[in-house]
């Protein structure tokens, strides 16, 4: 338990730390969202400067800092100014959509990758081997912006749906069409995003079994005449898995962050397009949410990876 | 009659590439024969081949050239699948226990796993393993331990415990005493010896040490650059070494062993 305890206290500290130095950087760049009104002569220096004391701007970080957690705390993360709300409730279902992208584009690369990777390294030189190395080495030497554009492409041929996340469906139709509906839009820039990460996974998957293959304990199993499947089930991939965990906590973490380029070739009205909307009206609030958001992905995902790594090496657990 | 050796190496051969262009003969025309009840000491330098010769007779690898027999039965061109059937009567215990045991499974369950190939269930499998291991002297506290809570001498005689479960009629010793102590080395071998007295098992003790060769085996073989240089009695060795290999091994035991 002290090694759970110890990575938790860890990850709190890192949150709090990364927090600070979110906000402190947002707060070091010159202006703000008031400071653009400027450029308007008709909005006195006056106005402008009683406008940034009623939303609190000219306080000092400390205590600005102070009122955004306490913000926090009650579930609101500041205030966004340009929509004159909390910037929970502006965020929540950009989140959403991204993570749902995110989300199936990772698993849709896993599910690839460790059949895939696992039979390359269990038959060296073989087809699958060959055809896993021509992958990853194609997928690396394409650009993820030239790939959504060629596949932007063959969706305008084939007639998939080319942008965004819905198409405006009469009233009264089913979830199930609507469902339909999102999943067909879903598909390219999901494809996409599996395809970026495809590369990294299959890699890592092949190496660490092809290491684990050739440990004195495999060939050990198979000299006792233990069947090869039962032993890439039950030795080889075990100790396959500690690189492999490590690597999933942090596709974990980048399920936020990893997206924002293919949100904005296919027009996915995730967090990356809000994210570079608030960063160019200077929305401090919804930039450090924003941000703060995929630090704690990334925190949160390396602690399910340690979670795991407990959980499986009996090493750590019991050592 | 001629007794059938029940292991033999036929004029092994066995080539490593290092990098494109240059090769590593690590066998080259090795002869070996086993017969029923005796232990053939394999010594010889680091890198000389011994454990190449080991995993070609325990069937992990294949030879390049030669073959290897098992009751005069030449088995390298048998199916994989009859191949695996042959696997439990020849069984290699590895230089180092430490890696060859996986430290993500019990001692008890890696003990037990081999007799899954005889189709018997986890209770029977995990009794027969209880019984091994009490056997070999390793308290009912060690069964639930991973193998890097035990002792070195411990994780040794689970590997040799894995070894015997499945009733082999051979068993290829890879430097079983390396790295540990005196004490523990003597009472190793002491256990080996008392195993093959009643299970009449026939032994292939693989070791540089040559002292510790001479002193378990009947006959003893040297093996310099992949071949097998000298096979002979061990009285005979230690008194008439014909190679210049032997005669190399023996300078380097302090005081000797001709008493």
């Amino acid at each position: 338990m002290n090694f759970l305890a110890r990575r938790a206290l860890h990850s709190l500290l890192l949150l709090v730390g990364a927090s600070v130095l979110t906000f402190l950087l947002v707060r070091l760049a010159p202006g703000d969202y008031f400071e653009s009104m400027r450029v308007n002569p008709q909005i006195s220096n006056r106005a402008i400067a009683s406008l940034r004391s009623e939303y609190g701007l000219d306080k000092p970080s400390p205590v600005l800092y102070w009122h955004w957690l306490k913000s926090v705390v009650k579930g609101e993360g500041g205030f966004s100014f340009v929509y004159n709300t909390a910037a929970v409730p502006i965020l929540w279902p950009r989140v959403q959509n991204t993570l749902l992208l995110a989300g199936c584009a990772t698993l849709l690369a896993w599910i690839i990758a460790l059949p895939v990777g696992t039979l390359a390294a269990a038959r060296i030189g073989s087809w699958t081997d060959l055809l896993a190395s021509g992958t990853i080495a194609l997928l690396l030497a394409v650009p993820e912006l030239v790939l959504g554009l060629l596949l932007l492409l063959l969706a305008v041929h084939v007639g998939l749906p080319a942008g965004g996340m819905r198409s405006p469906l009469p009233a009264g139709t089913g979830i199930w069409n609507e469902s339909k509906d999102i999943v067909g839009h879903m598909f390219l820039p999901a494809l996409c995003l599996a395809a970026g990460l495809l590369p990294l996974l299959l890699s890592h998957v092949r190496a660490s079994m092809r290491e684990a293959l050739q440990s004195p304990f495999v060939s050990a199993a198979l000299g006792f005449g233990i069947s090869f499947r039962r032993v890439l089930l039950r030795h080889a991939l075990p100790a396959a898995l500690n690189p492999l965990i490590s690597l999933f906590g942090l596709s974990l973490g980048l399920l936020i962050s990893s997206s924002l380029l293919v949100e904005a070739i296919f027009g996915w009205p995730g967090l990356g397009q809000l994210m570079l909307q608030a960063i160019a009206s200077r929305d401090v609030f919804l930039v450090i949410d924003s941000t703060m958001l995929g630090t704690a992905f990334l925190i949160a995902g390396n602690f399910v990876a340690d979670l795991l790594l407990y959980v499986s090496d009996p090493r750590i657990r019991v050592g | 009659m001629k007794s059938v050796p029940v292991l033999e190496a036929c004029h092994l051969g066995k080539v490593y590439a290092q990098g494109r262009r240059t090769i590593r003969v690590a066998l080259d025309d090795a002869s070996l024969s086993v017969f029923r009840g005796s232990t053939v000491a394999l010594v010889g330098k680091s890198g000389s081949g011994k454990s190449t010769l080991a995993r070609c007779l325990a069937l992990l690898e294949k030879p390049d050239t030669g073959e290897v027999r098992i009751q005069g039965a030449p088995v390298m061109n048998f199916s994989r699948r009859r191949l695996r059937q042959l696997r439990p009567r020849v069984q290699l215990i590895w230089q180092h226990s430490a890696f060859a045991l996986n430290p993500r499974i019990r001692a008890i369950d890696l003990v037990a796993e081999p007799l899954c190939i005889q189709g018997l269930g986890t209770k029977i499998r995990r009794e027969q393993a209880l019984h091994t291991m009490s056997k070999l002297g390793l308290p009912a506290a060690t069964a639930n331990r991973f193998p890097f809570q035990l002792s070195g001498g411990e994780r040794q005689r689970v590997a040799i415990a894995r070894a015997l479960v499945q009733h082999p009629e051979i068993i290829i010793l890879d430097e079983p005493l390396a790295g540990l102590d005196i004490p523990l080395q003597l009472q190793t071998a002491r256990l080996l010896m008392e195993l093959k007295a009643a299970h009449t098992l026939s032994y292939v003790f693989i070791s540089h040490d040559l002292r510790m060769a001479v002193s378990l085996a009947d006959r003893v073989a040297v093996m310099n650059a992949g071949k097998i240089v000298e096979s002979q009695a061990v009285r005979d060795l230690l008194l008439e070494p014909q190679s210049d290999a032997a005669r190399e091994l023996l300078n380097t035991i302090p005081g000797g062993l001709s008493q």
